[in-house]
């Protein structure tokens, strides 16, 4: 108060508190040709190229095979789309760019391709995905993988950049030498709540593949609907589906799973059990167990009957169904959320505990994934939800533990010390709203780091990746797309391998990976405030 | 370990299928009064005819082809959802009672050409084989239209449209029913403005708020003064020609919809001052230097000339009484830092910085046409600015409750839109918050010397800093559908039959193109 007069007194006049100065135009002007997730090692030089459709040429010098020319086709119709969606933008009131310029280095006339080991046919967990790039007049992309070839396309594609009055593609001098810092980079739809129609999952997976995302964990079924059609158990579907047309079909199921494979994408199903099954329940109530109030009225039905061999019998016939349908080696079987009330609350349940001398009812889960895990294909390796791990449920070594719950570092230090691998999801769930935006908060979380130094006695390489979870309580095709992008990229940007925290620079470059993303196709939304994308 | 000692403690059992089964054939918003009886009738469109009695004009005849359209939509989008395997549905059952052969319109008054505060928005429908639908406006009669397209809903197999037998008598309970859209932060396209007053349309809303400029970009293009929008765009493409604006107008005007445009003065200003920088304050730090642009200078004869030009040719083209001047947030601290308002302050005796924004409106609101009435934000009253009586007064922050009764003490009109900010986002969605937030009710009964009918109505408020093309439909529908409803009329909280209601309205504007997101929870529309 003293002060106030005082300064009042010296100025005659009034305190400057705050000014709130802002200046016209986008919050965070996009950057130009920048990649995203950032690389490893990148060195930019002033000379650029431009590009030219009839004088580049693509060659490739080693192995071959239809998921890399597919991929060389996709990568230059992304370059000609450029092109065209800047057309109506194009400022021909500018002068003309000058292309004598001592930074101009002439058309590109190549990029070679160096494979130099045989395509794989599906990606699998640990694949390798290093590339390096070296852009000049003649450049070049080698990889020892198909997998590091097509992240490698990807960053190429992000490195050119509009001229200044929109009539060029250019792109500069330099190398990219880039690897990831996680193996598992995941997405989870949930196809459960809302149905998400076939083309929203293609353009998914391109957003993806746009985002060097690698897993598509595809939460198929639920409480709420079974979109999946079973040829073995058709009635599932036709049944449990919200309609009879809200369906996946095998078909849909391998067009899927080949448009994935072709962007190094690997798909792996979810099918949640012993809880969030109701719907399985429509056609089948014989696998669900019935739950009683504290009148012992019959209120419902809730998880799997685990005492049930006819549930074992269903479930081997389902799986092996699916496994050969789905070429990855991993798949989720859920095991989060099971109402254990809903076991204890059974009369048949409560003699089983006195006759086997359960001492908890969590021992039900036991029995059930004791009995359900050996009924998976040979080699096949599963994925469960924390809880199971929490319930003491006994786990084969190779099992993935997926940690979605808050105290989350506590948790992973307890699954890494009992020598399991664990992909991160807690601060990733897509479906937490927070006005404004939240993407900052999911770039910084980085999981590892989260529990580096805590304990000695652990391997930090066991957490092997994360995912971000779509959950679609009130998502769907309406607004699928802008939900998750750009929120999921700044997860995809933290996995693949930027350390830092989101820095200006940062907020720059996902600006211009959504409007990259945008004129893809995909209606990403705006990541951080006011701004602009032309021709999306 | 004995069996008793184990206790059901907490259930959760959770039902397959919608978590809100959508409603059949419910108007939204819920008129005043309704009766639904069990005769139904059949549409068929080679017998149904549509018979304008009284009044007519093109208003009327448009609104008619845009029903009937709507209706054979319905069918078309339902067709591939047939259930061909279902028994044909029983027509010549006891509570079928033939194909609807007429709709007779009364329009008892001539139309009027532009939707005005106050207008009258009342009807009477009567559903029967012959139906009617009364009004003394062509207003009254673009919301029965639109509530007799809610009533049909689709047969069990989904190849046949329905409609109860009843009547609906139904009323507005507010004039003013907004949706504010900001198209600064990001610039909204022409076809989803007009995709926006669809929808506003098909929710009984009737102003469309048009925060066309604000700091960041100005994509008004004046012909007056042209460089405002081709240097303070984002690109001089991002714009709205006059042409556009008339097609905004003329689109709203035909579905009773007014347009209000908001040109916010003196603050949120400062992509104004990208081709006009002279109309700026310029802002100091404590140093004395030069920091960057405030709000406009109100102590410049040459602002006012310039306004006055500039609303000269705003309200030449938007035809409605009502114009937005902002008012809000204006950054005093920059007016303050400025050495020649501190002068300005010494010479003339001011004794509050305030002062200079009582200024700026004192000169601007005479500019404004004759007639024509200002909306400010809040902050232009609390700033004890002196405001014509018939100012309306838009209320936006918290502690609303004060304010309002401050606002009515003053006998000044006010909207309400603190509790309706569409970008303000909650996990699983919020809009039951807005649906049970009542203006009148926030301050019923808490002072006698005040008029809550001047509480005039509300606006729900897209502000776009997050939001674009890409994902302003999702955003706004149906969360402003929750505040349609409750300037409409229905007075309840969010009940379980408001969510099902609520959940076959979504899928309706889903399935006229409205890219409406899922109100409540799982569920789905088919068709869409």
């Amino acid at each position: 108060m003293f002060r106030l007069f005082l300064y009042l007194n010296i100025l005659g006049a009034f305190l400057v508190t705050g000014l709130h100065i802002v200046e016209p135009g986008p919050e965070y002007p996009a950057s130009k040709g920048a990649i995203w997730p950032r690389p490893q090692m990148q060195s930019i030089e002033i000379p650029y190229y431009k590009f030219d459709s009839d004088v580049l040429e693509i060659k490739v010098m080693d192995h071959d095979c239809p998921i890399l020319s597919n991929a060389v086709q996709r990568s230059l119709a992304v370059l000609r789309d450029m092109l065209r969606i800047a057309s109506p933008y194009v400022n021909r009131n500018a002068p003309q760019q000058v292309l004598d310029d001592d930074t101009y280095d002439g058309p590109l006339k190549s990029l070679s391709i160096y494979l130099t080991s045989p395509c794989e046919e599906y990606p699998h967990f640990g694949m390798i995905e290093s590339y390096n790039l070296t852009i000049a007049a003649d450049s070049t992309l080698r990889s020892s993988s198909i997998w590091g070839i097509l992240r490698g396309l990807e960053s190429w594609t992000h490195l050119f950049h509009l001229s200044d009055n929109r009539d060029q593609l250019h792109i500069n001098k330099g190398e990219v030498h880039d690897f990831p810092r996680y193996p598992h980079r995941g997405l989870l739809v949930d196809t459960s709540r809302h149905y998400i129609s076939m083309s929203n999952i293609l353009l998914i997976l391109d957003a993806m593949a746009m985002n060097k995302m690698n897993v598509f964990h595809w939460h198929i079924v639920d409480d709420q609907s079974f979109p999946y059609q079973s040829e073995r158990f058709p009635d599932l579907s036709r049944l449990g589906a919200y309609h009879e047309t809200l369906i996946y079909t095998k078909k849909d199921i391998q067009t899927v799973i080949d448009y994935a494979r072709n962007r190094g994408i690997r798909v792996i199903p979810e099918f949640d059990v012993p809880g969030h099954t109701r719907s399985w329940g429509v056609a089948k109530p014989e696998l669900l167990t019935h739950c009683y109030n504290e009148y012992a009225v019959d209120v419902g039905l809730g998880p799997m009957n685990p005492i049930k061999d006819s549930t074992y019998t269903f479930l081997r016939e389902l799986f092996h169904e699916v496994q050969a349908l789905f070429p990855d080696r991993y798949i989720h079987i859920g095991g989060d959320e099971v109402d254990l009330d809903c076991w204890e609350s059974n009369p048949e349940f409560k003699r089983y505990i006195q006759e086997h001398n359960l001492t908890s009812v969590a021992d039900f889960h036991a029995l059930f994934m004791r009995n359900t895990i050996p009924l998976l294909s040979e080699n096949s390796r599963p994925i469960v939800w924390q809880e199971v791990f929490d319930e003491g449920v006994p786990l084969p070594k190779d099992t993935i533990v997926q940690v979605w719950k808050g105290n989350e570092v506590y948790e992973m230090l307890n699954i890494l010390r009992a020598s399991h691998q664990l992909i991160y999801s807690s601060g990733w769930y897509l479906d937490h709203l927070k006005t404004g935006g939240d993407w900052t908060e999911f770039f910084n979380k980085d999981p590892r780091d989260m529990v580096s130094g805590f304990s000695k006695d652990i391997n930090v390489d066991n957490i092997v990746g994360g995912e971000a979870c779509m959950w679609t309580e009130v998502v769907n095709d309406m607004n699928i797309m802008s939900r998750v992008w750009p929120r999921a990229s700044a997860v995809a940007e933290r996995l693949w391998g930027h350390e830092s925290q989101a820095a200006y620079q940062v907020y720059s470059r996902l600006e211009e990976h959504t409007c990259r993303m945008n004129a893809r196709g995909i209606r990403a939304q705006p990541p951080s405030g006011p701004g602009f994308c032309l021709g999306a």
